[in-house]
């Protein structure tokens, strides 16, 4: 008798483990990304819970290694689902659940992003098409860069490289001045922002003890790259060893 | 007749209601919180749908509210209503997310903002304060770390120097890049950029290399700061994703929401 309940688990749930696939996605008529490959020593574990009537639990993660490259020239990112999915409305970016980007403890700092996972979009693989329903795509609420930088001895500008693969706006950009320098440096401020790189400049350069810095890049998606709401091999940040990508989705299989 | 893979059926009377309990848990040494559940007036709550035995649908809030404390220690976990089963191992550190959550500061008196972070919930780490029980709690990953306030640069006359010292409460030495300064009235002199040096867990210094304004400038700054290395750093403690020494017995309140699915042992 069907008490409402979720039919066919039992007295313990029937999870079956699959090995989830990451691939790079590019727009029609895109020249085809270089795949990024998780690595033979790397984690990428998947698992599931399908019940009779269609509906599938599914979590997974994928940890990263330095055995790991992350590809280029991608659009989006997605990660593989254990069954195709059914649709809700013909179309896609509704939420499935929660996704989840972490750089690790040991990250300095360690980066930790909500991201939210969403059947992906119809876009291109290798040339093929209309896989779509097979993998999940996850939007970043923004795009995260840190580090510093240090002018030389007399120079007003210099370039620091971002590496969001994204150009943040200018209000994106914290530039944080972190000593007190030989010659007072007058006003602050960046300009030539890039996808790669942004310049900070100094009003009056200093020759004995020049400014250095901290900078952030919290960078709302502008639409400056393509899908940039969309995690790929840049976004939301640069991926690396040690990185964790993970996925916790409720959706209903395709009949 | 198929329900085409939607959770059919719930009937009324499938949720139960249980108690939701909250700890904080580490190394040892932690001083538990205390929350106030007064007579009829639950401010704790939570409940759960057992599906067929084994899969489990939780929902579970927990609030700072009325005569509390928010305890010490490196994180705070949540009890869940069944010891869950680990995908990856038993006593394990099973980082994967089990459902998403909110941790939020509401009826916060203006211009302080009602803070409202979500977070991320896994299964607890194995903490040696749990005595081997992870399993019966999950904790909570916050993508950053918060804290605001005011200050005032004083000049010369008022005692102010090119260096001044401000304090903070976000409880940990964050990077300098994680701190935004805005300054209000405009001096008539020139004394800015300010530099920002010397961060430790409770205070850090503004540096103006041009001399001190010419009257006192106040000012207000933020810090949004990616959780520090290590552990706990991420992990949602008495200290993060802010000092929850915020709430108070009136307002603001302190509020942890949580939606979870999984699997019973």
């Amino acid at each position: 008798m069907n008490r409402g309940n979720l039919l066919g688990l039992g007295a313990e749930l029937a999870w079956r483990n699959y090995d989830p696939k990451l691939a790079g996605f590019v727009a029609p008529a895109h020249t085809a990304p270089t795949q990024p490959a998780v690595g033979g020593t790397a984690t990428a574990q998947g698992r599931f819970v399908k019940t009779a009537s269609g509906l599938v639990v599914c979590q997974g993660r994928i940890v990263f290694d330095s055995n790991s490259t992350f590809g280029s020239g991608d659009d989006v990112w997605g990660v593989s689902l254990p069954f195709p999915a059914n649709r809700s409305s013909g179309g896609a970016d509704e939420p499935l659940g929660v996704g989840w980007a972490w750089q690790g403890t040991g990250a300095a700092p360690q980066l930790s992003m909500q991201l939210v996972p969403t059947l992906m979009d119809a876009l291109q693989f290798g040339g093929q098409q209309s896989n779509e329903d097979y993998y999940l795509q996850l939007f970043n609420p923004y795009l995260l860069s840190t580090g510093t930088g240090a002018f030389t001895s007399g120079s007003t500008t210099v370039t620091v490289t971002h590496g969001l693969g994204h150009t943040p706006a200018a209000y994106d950009i914290l530039v944080v001045p972190t000593n007190s320098p030989s010659t007072a440096p007058g006003e602050i401020y960046v300009d030539t922002i890039g996808s790669s790189s942004f310049a900070v400049h100094v009003r009056s350069s200093a020759t004995t003890t020049p400014v250095t810095f901290a900078w952030k890049v919290r960078a709302e998606p502008n639409s400056s790259a393509s899908f940039d709401l969309l995690v790929n091999s840049l976004r939301p940040w640069a991926w690396a060893s040690g990185h964790q990508l993970s996925w916790h989705v409720t959706y209903e299989a395709r009949r | 007749m198929s329900d085409q893979g939607v959770i059919g059926g719930l009937v009324p009377g499938t949720w139960h209601t249980y108690r939701p309990r909250m700890f904080t848990a580490g190394n040892g040494g932690e001083v538990q919180p205390v929350l106030d559940d007064v007579g009829d007036v639950k401010y704790q709550f939570g409940r759960y749908n057992l599906i067929d035995k084994s899969l489990v649908v939780c929902e579970f809030q927990t609030q700072f509210i009325g005569a509390f404390s928010i305890g010490s220690g490196s994180a705070y976990v949540f009890e869940l209503p069944f010891p869950a089963k680990r995908w990856s191992g038993y006593g394990s550190e099973a980082r994967i997310p089990i459902g998403s959550g909110m941790c939020y500061l509401s009826f916060y008196n203006a211009p302080n903002p009602a803070l409202n972070i979500p977070v991320i919930p896994t299964l607890a780490d194995p903490f040696p304060s749990l005595g081997g029980g992870e399993n019966r709690f999950f904790q909570a990953y916050a993508p950053y770390i918060y804290d605001s306030g005011t200050f005032t640069f004083k000049n010369a006359g008022s005692g102010g120097t090119t260096t001044q010292t401000f304090t903070h409460d976000a409880k940990f030495a964050f990077a300098s890049r994680d701190i935004e300064i805005v300054c209000g009235i405009t001096s008539g002199n020139t004394w800015w950029p300010l530099a920002v040096n010397n961060i430790t867990s409770t205070t850090f210094d503004l540096v103006s290399p041009q001399g001190t304004p010419n009257v006192n400038v106040t000012g207000s700054y933020k810090i949004r700061a990616e959780p520090p290395t290590g552990q706990f750093g991420a992990l949602v403690s008495p200290i993060v994703p802010f000092d929850w020494a915020r709430a108070m017995t009136l307002s603001p309140f302190g509020n942890f929401f949580f939606h979870l699915i999984y699997e019973a042992a």
